[in-house]
């Protein structure tokens, strides 16, 4: 009798669905193709913090209506920077300089990135996480 | 980067519509023509009202600044409409003007279109009174639009119809300035149109009282010209339409019409005015008096009248309706004239229907022939003034007479043929589709379903079928997918045969498959075309023969509906028998009922009890007595309590039997039925109520209350989409319930209130345990504990007998243990073999008790947590009677720890003995205060003691005591009105609902901004809030801060009242703790993210908001995966850690060992379990904008690695209070 067999279903991540290859000559490729292909995440926020930092108010709503227009300016003015920040390449080597610096760790499929040069080959079930250092030494606590 | 365009309101500016010109060419072609002054109009509207509307409104201002040069044209164009409207009142440019504006609408932008709107609407009263002397007479020249729209466009009723004009010139006929209604009136006057005669008499007989004193009409100098131009119109009028007015009728109707008036209606409460009467009103009679003899040409005068008014302006129905049936009393019309009153164009309503055409019919029904004209008319008529949700059907009483026309038929198949096009169940056709998607016409608020049963009586002549049960329509099934919502149920020879909304394909392959000679067939009646439904015919359903099916469909269907003859609905009706006799004559070939044993039994005689008498009742050993029984709890009386005759009879019936054997016998009858789904629909329903009243009267046993328990848990069954089963039963047995004032009744109701998850039965329960409440001294809670049923337990043991063994039940553990005794002395623990074939019908009822007594005793183990939940303390006397020597409560509380206040000791249950730490014996005194041992107020040493304790004796709690996480506070916690200890935490909202819904708390999707996880604490009379920030599109919600209010705050009726925050020192403390531990499993099993700096920070600005949406948050958000990344991470962050237990990652501080929660990220104490209230200081947290991530960081992993690394550090912390906690 044939048998059917039954593959389990995998769940993919967000992150690993637009990868067109899986294998990677290094950590560098691995980051650009992330940069360039991960689009599912919500980029509001980010976008969000940027144009409260070049205010400076502290939300949305405490921009007063009177200062829309220079608020518009500003955006106008600073767009193709911000779109400038954006760029794959650069935030890849950015991205790079500061895992080499050991500032931002990596983490595939259990175990921590040593060196940035070996090729990696991930799968439809990888977990790939960049665990940030220096949040974690910023984040102090308190009790009520 | 598109989203700074939404934030700041940015549109293109190319995408922005050019602005038509046309209605600047209409204007200025009026100045023009009429040779009118543009300089004037500049100077003295023009500008003026342009400043002024600057001023009042921010919009207008907007525009004038941003777009000036389209803002001025577009005013320029209105103003000058409105100007000139008022200036010529000339139509031709009023028309051309209204055309032009309509056109444009569409292609007009918001701001040109708000601008364009002031023609129709005009300027509010406000402006009018500032400034008379411009607005007057533009807001005159909108009226005049308004009312040329009314009389001659008739395109948009919402810019203008008939009654606006009606309504704008009552208005001006007691205004101030008299030149206005003289201009509107004038203007109306000119015109020449069918309703004219109704809208000056609409403001002839408008009237105002003087405001001092009420009796006095204001005299009016119109007057008089109204009442020559009444009569003028009425003049035109009757040499133009088809209907003669009569003004002495008109002038002695409005005196009718005056009725709001008269001192009867202003004397009458409002709520009863809809039950006055005619003969309560002088004027009415009076009218009727006038107009004896002048029948016909009354009726004309009030149809005329009434069918202008679509929406009835709020007469009251059913006094008018009696005015119209009192004067057509007997009154022969001419069958010409009713022609002409059903021609006249009008909305069809059902009140015409019923008060004007139906007595006009039956008074000359004798005259009538179905081929006459008007009967088809009228067949019309009754079949399209149906539909809406208020009449589902068609008038009864015009069917009726249209069967008894059809009676006259001479031709039999012809007459046979419209009788069943008659038949009492209608069906809408859609032409498009097939049989499949014929719907039945039903009342649905009619629980009796007369027209689904008016059919299955038909099918019965055919095939005996019991009606089993409707399904309670899902509203959320789509109707395109008939096959996939089931609508009733028959039983056929014992089978249930579950009928889908495709039910005439149903029954016609039931017909087919029971090789009957009669199929269901439609027969068309009229067009139907509703926009809700599309195309459709409304049809009759008929069971027909072969030869009437053929008949129909060459002599009627291919003749009327042609189009229908080929339509899929008649392609596949299929006959295997030709040669049945038609159904009409086998309808009447039925043979008279003879009276027989049958007939005197009712529930044997019903053949929708027929399958029930086999399957279920034929099965117990007294079946001949239950027919009996059955017989009378059929016929049981309506109401909410039994009469004493029905209960005598009942219970002498039932007496035969012997009331125990009763009570066992229904206990398996119900067991077995009620899985299914029929005991709630109709005759059932009479049925398993008057089974219900069986049990608590005259008396009731512990048996029998647990019936009614039973009853009462599967009414109130959640069935998906739809609500409880039946709550009218669960009601109806609850209210039994609390009738009998027994203690185990009320036993029963807390029960089930500490069992139940669906908080609209808790809700209910707790309505009818504040009814017992009332009539009882004893605390709810103590007098919940007294009331817990012991089912005969004698010390703890049970006998039942069956035949002559012996089955002994007592508990072991938390297990209920069955010994078997023969009778020959020996005992085994299964059921001796010969058993169930010598008295199997005894041995089922004997299982059915035990597994009742299984479901009280597993659900009593419920009520510990609420011990500490609702801060329980009893006295010794009442804790030894109603706990510790109770036989069904006793067992749950082995291996449990209680404190002993008055003496500061504690003790633990161990084989029924009260032993102390120091493994002594101990006892208490009636007088001591015993409450349930709880981490949370005792000490630490106290806690390890009773650890090592279990430890030692391998001691596994059944509500775990002394390893349960506990939630202490700090001074400065309990002195607050809220904690925001559990603050910031993203929740995912779907899984919160299911989590929080099913821990008893209430969180529904409802009232977003307002709605979080609430639960209300009875007993103690306060409701916890763990407040969130709720709104539908959301992915996940950040929780905010932890407060309590006063009373039941669950339901959020008005979220404009706040309730006050207690201080949470108020709060019991175990109250307190055990709500943590609530909100932490929430917060463990739904949390995607631990974000102060997200959460504080929803972002919101104009049109735009920032929602939580799932790409905000990680996709390595779960407890397995930071596992996983943690395990490689502990030697690089160099974690004192010894890796993992179950979901908590350990830290070895130097004061203590800890272990944090992966899903929540919480700390605790790892010894004592104790939550250590440690939150991030949100002003440190800075978002690195150095680098940016490819993907999203996963907050609650910083978390608990900052966690993890402050509390391995214990040593180097500072803070005192940090430390008050940790040591």
């Amino acid at each position: 009798m044939q048998q059917v067999i039954f593959r389990p279903k995998i769940r993919s991540k967000n992150y690993l669905e637009n990868l067109g290859i899986w294998v990677f000559p290094s950590l560098l490729h691995l980051i650009q193709a992330f940069f360039e292909t991960y689009t599912k995440g919500t980029t509001d926020w980010e976008h969000i913090q940027l144009l409260l930092a070049a205010t400076g108010y502290g939300s949305l709503n405490e921009i007063p209506r009177s200062e829309l227009a220079q608020v518009k300016e500003t955006v106008a003015r600073m767009q193709p920077v911000w779109e400038a920040d954006e760029d794959a390449e650069k935030c890849t080597y950015l991205l790079l300089a500061a895992i080499l610096k050991k500032d931002i760790l990596v983490y595939i499929d259990d175990r921590v990135i040593e060196n940035i040069e070996h090729k990696i080959t991930l799968q439809p079930d990888s977990i790939v996480a960049f665990i940030n250092r220096l949040k974690i030494t910023q984040i102090n606590f308190t009790t009520i | 980067m598109k989203i700074f365009d939404k934030i700041l309101g940015n549109t293109p500016k190319e995408s922005r519509p050019k602005t038509n010109d046309s209605l600047t060419n209409v204007v200025l072609d009026w100045f023009n023509t009429g040779n009118i002054d543009l300089t004037l109009f500049r100077e003295k509207y023009l500008d003026p009202v342009i400043t002024i509307l600057k001023a009042a409104n921010n919009y207008t201002e907007k525009y004038f600044s941003e777009f000036p040069e389209e803002a001025n044209q577009q005013y320029f164009d209105v103003l000058a409409g409105l100007y000139l409207a008022f200036y010529t009142q000339n139509q031709e440019y009023i028309g051309r003007l209204t055309e032009v504006v309509l056109q444009e609408k569409n292609v007009l932008d918001h701001r040109a279109q708000s601008a364009r709107n002031l023609l129709f609407r005009g300027f509010d009263w406000k402006m009018e009174q500032q400034n008379p002397e411009v607005f007057s007479a533009l807001n005159t020249g909108s009226y005049l639009i308004k009312i040329n729209h009314a009389i001659s466009v008739r395109k948009n009723s919402e810019i203008g119809d008939i009654n606006t004009i009606c309504n704008t010139l009552k208005a001006a006929k007691f205004y101030a300035d008299s030149t206005r209604f003289e201009i509107l009136f004038n203007y109306v006057n000119k015109q020449s149109f069918f309703e004219k005669p109704y809208v000056i008499f609409e403001v002839f007989r408008h009237k105002q009282f003087d405001y001092k004193d009420k009796n006095v009409l204001v005299e009016n100098p119109h007057q008089e010209h109204i009442t020559t131009a009444l009569a003028t119109s009425i003049n035109d009028f009757n040499t133009t339409a088809d209907l003669r007015l009569d003004l002495t009728i008109l002038l002695d109707f409005e005196k009718v019409l005056d009725y709001p008036y008269d001192a009867k209606w202003t004397n009458t409460d409002y709520k009863k005015r809809k039950y006055l009467k005619i003969k309560d009103f002088e004027s009415f009679q009076r009218f009727i008096e006038k107009t004896k003899g002048k029948e016909a040409l009354t009726l004309q005068n009030l149809f005329y009248h009434f069918i202008q008014s679509a929406q009835w302006g709020g007469e009251p129905e059913k006094l008018f309706a009696e005015l119209f049936v009192q004067i057509i009393g007997n009154f022969k019309a001419d069958k010409s004239w009713i022609e002409k009153l059903l021609s006249q164009k009008h909305h069809v309503q059902l009140f015409y229907l019923q008060n004007i055409y139906f007595p006009l019919i039956k008074n000359i029904k004798n005259e009538l022939q179905y081929s006459d004209a008007i009967i088809s008319h009228f067949e019309t008529y009754t079949f399209t003034a149906f539909g809406d949700y208020k009449h589902p059907l068609p008038d009864k009483d015009s069917v009726n007479i249209l069967r008894e026309i059809v009676q006259k038929i001479p031709d039999q198949d012809e007459r046979f043929l419209y009788l069943q096009r008659l038949n009492p169940y209608f069906a809408l056709l859609r032409v498009s589709y097939d049989e499949r998607h014929i719907s039945l016409a039903m009342d649905d608020s009619d629980k009796k379903y007369p027209t689904l049963k008016a059919m299955i009586d038909d099918l019965n002549q055919i095939i005996p079928v019991g009606l089993k049960g409707v399904h309670k329509k899902n509203h959320f099934v789509s109707s395109d997918d008939p096959y996939n919502s089931s609508f009733f149920t028959l039983n056929h020879q014992g089978n249930d045969l579950v009928i889908t909304n495709a039910f005439v394909l149903d029954l016609n392959h039931l017909l087919e498959s029971q090789k009957a000679g009669y199929r269901l067939v439609p027969i068309p009646i009229i067009p139907n075309k509703n926009k809700n439904t599309g195309h459709t015919h409304v049809s009759a359903l008929a069971f027909l023969s072969y030869n009437e099916y053929q008949y129909a469909l060459n002599h009627f269907i291919a003749v009327k509906f042609p189009d229908l003859q080929d339509s899929n609905i008649y392609r596949n009706i299929r006959y295997d028998i030709t040669d049945a006799v038609p159904f009409w004559q086998l309808k009447s070939q039925t043979p008279p009922q003879s009276p027989s044993v049958a007939d005197s039994n009712q529930f044997l005689a019903d053949i929708n009890w027929a399958w029930f008498k086999d399957k279920y009742v034929d099965q117990l050993s007294s079946k001949e007595q239950w027919y009996d029984i059955m017989d009378s709890a059929i016929q049981c009386p309506a109401g909410k309590k039994p009469t004493p005759k029905w209960l005598e009879t009942i219970n002498s019936r039932i007496d035969q039997i012997g009331k125990d054997k009763y009570f066992k016998e229904l206990q398996v009858l119900l067991a077995a039925s009620l899985k299914e789904d029929f005991w709630y629909f109709d005759t059932f329903r009479t049925g398993l109520k008057g089974l219900i009243w069986t049990c608590t009267q005259p008396d009731a046993t512990d048996e029998s209350l647990n019936i009614v328990r039973g009853i009462i848990e599967n009414a109130y069954t959640k069935v998906a989409g739809i609500g409880p089963r039946s709550s009218a039963t669960g009601n109806l047995a609850l209210e039994t319930l609390v009738a009998t004032g027994k203690e185990e009744a009320f036993g029963l109701l807390n029960i089930m209130r500490n069992k139940t998850k669906y908080n609209r039965f808790a809700a209910v329960l707790e309505k009818y345990i504040d009814k017992f409440k009332e009539v009882s001294a004893v605390p709810e809670q103590l007098l919940a504990d007294k009331a817990i049923p012991k089912f005969g337990f004698i010390a703890g043991v049970k006998y039942l007998s069956i035949g002559d063994t012996q089955l002994k039940l007592h508990f072991e553990g938390e297990k209920l243990i069955k010994i078997w005794i023969t009778p020959d002395g020996k005992s085994s623990k299964s059921a001796p073999g010969e058993l169930s074939e010598k008295y199997p019908k005894l041995l089922k009822e004997a299982t059915e008790e035990v597994k009742q007594i299984n479901t009280v005793f597993s659900d009593l183990g419920k009520r510990l947590r609420t011990y500490w939940l609702y801060d329980r303390t009893w006295s010794g006397k009442d804790w030894l009677a109603y706990l510790y020597e109770h036989p069904l409560v006793n067992p749950h509380l082995q291996d449990q720890i209680w404190s002993n206040k008055t003496r500061g000791t504690d003790f633990i249950i161990r084989n029924n003995q009260m032993i102390t730490i120091n493994e002594t014996s101990c006892s208490i005194d009636p007088d001591d205060e015993i409450c349930f041992w709880h981490p949370v107020v005792n000490s630490e040493s106290n806690i390890n003691e009773w650890q090592n304790y279990l430890w030692e004796h391998k001691i596994v709690q059944r509500e775990r005591q002394a390893f349960r996480e506990h939630y202490p506070f700090s001074a400065t916690e309990l002195a607050a009105g809220q904690t925001e200890r559990f603050a910031h935490h993203f929740l995912e909202v779907k899984k919160l609902m299911a989590i929080a819904n099913s821990a008893g708390w209430i969180f529904t999707y409802v009232h977003e901004g307002q709605n979080w996880p609430r639960v209300y604490l009875k007993p103690l009379d306060i409701t916890a809030h763990l407040q969130c920030d709720y709104t539908r599109s959301d992915f996940a919600i950040p929780t905010k801060a932890l407060f309590f209010t006063a009373g039941n705050s669950t339901k959020i009726n008005d979220h404009r009242v706040k309730p006050e925050h207690i201080e949470i020192a108020r709060i019991p403390l175990t109250t307190l703790s055990e709500i943590c531990r609530d909100i932490d499993l929430f917060i463990a099993t739904t949390s995607v993210s631990n974000s102060p700096e997200l959460a504080s920070n929803r972002q919101e600005l104009n049109h735009y908001r920032m929602d939580y949406e799932k790409g905000l948050f990680s996709e390595n958000a779960s407890a397995a995966i930071r596992k996983k990344i943690i395990r490689r991470l502990i030697p690089v962050l160099n974690l004192n850690s010894t890796g993992f237990d179950g979901n908590y990652l350990l830290i070895q501080g130097s004061l203590n060992s800890y272990r944090i929660n992966l899903g929540s990220g919480f700390a605790q104490v790892k010894d004592t379990q104790k939550h250590i209230n440690i939150i991030p200081e949100v002003s440190t947290i800075k978002k690195n904008k150095k680098v940016s991530l490819p993907i999203e960081d996963d907050d609650t992993l910083y978390m608990i690695l900052a966690k993890a690394l402050f509390l391995q550090n214990d040593a180097s912390i500072r803070d005192e209070k940090i430390l008050a906690i940790l040591r």
